[in-house]
């Protein structure tokens, strides 16, 4: 019984963690600002817009005088003038 | 803060130039390397990372066929490095540093809450007395003790606390209530007598035994009211009242014809003087020659927001003056005479109640003289033993 209640534990954490792998996380201040983690690329870049390549999909921010403000190695922080979120599976 | 910190450790802004500037962007990322502010103008890359990490940046440029230029390097370390031969700038900051660590170690000014009765300069001075002084140094302060003394120096005080806060120390004095004087009878005298010369009008008799009548004329010194017992040195025996009697002032003032006056010859000599902590330095040096030099002061304090800064520029002016004897009108003698007289009777008239006033005036051997005659109703009694 404690082997086959430590397995079904051990199953259910291993699937969390693949779930948090999975996942992004998208904050949106107003439209002056977006903080994007787990993402694992950057497919376009310029002042009208950008696409990232989040974990499962990916997410294009069109506007004016877009900038990334912030890059570290799985979040980053666009500043500028958001006016659509597209995602794009 | 995060700005505060990028400029303490040091950062760079550099373009990128190439066709993957994307891909350096991503694999820059990916191998841990933070970067800010990315902009891309045309087809060239701005951005700004630590200058930590320029080598890692120049590989991953390298590894994407990119050029890297770094434009510009800001923060802390390139300040100094831009600055590494001009040593009197490092000295400068270094002794600037020491001077402010030494000047906090000392007392710059002293604070005295508002007081009724009890002057702050009195408390000042008390505490100069005792130790605490501009340009002290502050261990060696010794609060409670100061406390204790400035108490037992000033008994008006209820409550005193001395505060050592930053560069400054705050006095906070608590003032003693009055209480009544509880008078008892065996502090009262044993007889009454008359302080001045004067004809009784009438007598308030509260302990003893009047001596006299209303319109008899006394003496100084003789007895008015005496104690009411009869036994020969009897402890409780005790005296107490008002005699009120008409006395007679004369207020004269005598101003000479020949008055002596100061004339400024027109010669100036001004000493520079810094004063810090206490300490005053000369700026220049000038020796007075003679007497007939009259000195002046000027104090520009610093002050920053009602904060004395330890630190003032003393000007002392020394004017030549030459003494100068005028001949003056007898009418001018006379009313100068007269407001000296006056201001006198205000003095003299104090807790009298005044009956008549006369003026007489003279001239005399080059005086002038101003008279006042003054008719007054007082108590005349006072305590045998004062």
């Amino acid at each position: 019984m404690p082997k086959e209640k430590h397995k079904l534990l051990n199953s259910l954490f291993t699937a969390s963690v693949k779930l948090a792998c999975v996942s992004s996380h998208i904050e949106i201040n107003n439209n002056r600002e977006a903080r994007i983690e787990g993402c694992r690329k950057i497919l376009e870049y310029g002042e009208l817009k950008i696409k990232i390549l989040l974990k499962s999909t990916s997410v294009v921010f069109a506007g004016r005088n877009l900038k990334i403000k912030c890059l570290t190695s799985d979040a980053l922080l666009i500043e500028g003038f958001i006016k659509s979120v597209e995602f794009f599976n | 803060m995060l700005k505060l910190i990028r400029w303490i450790f040091g950062y760079i802004i550099f373009t990128i130039e190439g066709k993957n500037s994307l891909n350096f962007i991503n694999s820059s990322s990916k191998s841990g390397i933070n970067l800010w502010d990315i902009t891309k103008i045309d087809k060239i890359l701005f951005a700004r990372s630590a200058s930590s990490e320029y080598e890692n940046l120049l590989k991953t440029a390298k590894l994407n066929n990119l050029k890297l230029k770094i434009i510009e390097r800001r923060g802390f370390p390139f300040f100094c490095l831009e600055r590494k031969n001009r040593k009197g700038l490092a000295v400068g900051l270094i002794l600037f540093l020491l001077i402010i660590q030494i000047l906090s170690l000392y007392i710059w000014n002293i604070n005295v809450n508002d007081l009724k009765n009890i002057n702050k300069n009195e408390i000042i001075s008390a505490a100069e007395k005792f130790g605490i002084r501009k340009g002290t140094l502050k261990k060696t302060i010794d609060a409670q003790l100061v406390n204790q003394k400035i108490m037992s120096e000033i008994p008006d005080i209820a409550w005193i606390s001395v505060n050592i806060d930053g560069c400054g120390a705050n006095i906070s004095v608590k003032e003693k209530i009055e209480t009544p004087e509880i008078i008892s009878s065996e502090s009262l005298p044993r007889a009454m007598k008359a302080s001045k010369d004067g004809q009784v009008v009438h007598i308030e008799t509260y302990k003893g035994n009047p001596v006299i009548s209303a319109g008899d004329a006394v003496i100084t010194g003789q007895i008015l009211i005496n104690s009411d017992s009869n036994i020969p040195n009897d402890e409780k025996a005790c005296a107490d009242g008002k005699v009120w009697a008409k006395t007679f002032y004369n207020i004269t003032e005598r101003v000479s014809l020949k008055k002596t006056i100061k004339e400024k010859t027109g010669k100036e000599n001004q000493i520079y003087k810094l004063w810090l902590l206490g300490k005053e330095i000369p700026i220049n040096f000038w020796v007075k020659p003679n007497e007939n030099w009259e000195k002046s002061e000027i104090n520009n304090f610093f002050k920053i927001k009602n904060f004395e800064i330890p630190f003032s520029f003393k000007k002392e002016i020394y004017t030549e003056i030459n003494e100068v004897q005028i001949q003056i009108t007898p009418e001018e003698a006379l009313s100068c005479a007269e407001s000296l007289a006056k201001s006198k009777l205000f003095e003299e008239i104090n807790n009298k109640e005044v009956l008549s006033q006369e003026y007489e005036t003279k001239l005399e051997n080059d005086e002038a003289f101003f008279i006042i005659h003054l008719r007054c109703m007082e108590n005349i009694a006072v305590p045998e033993n004062s």
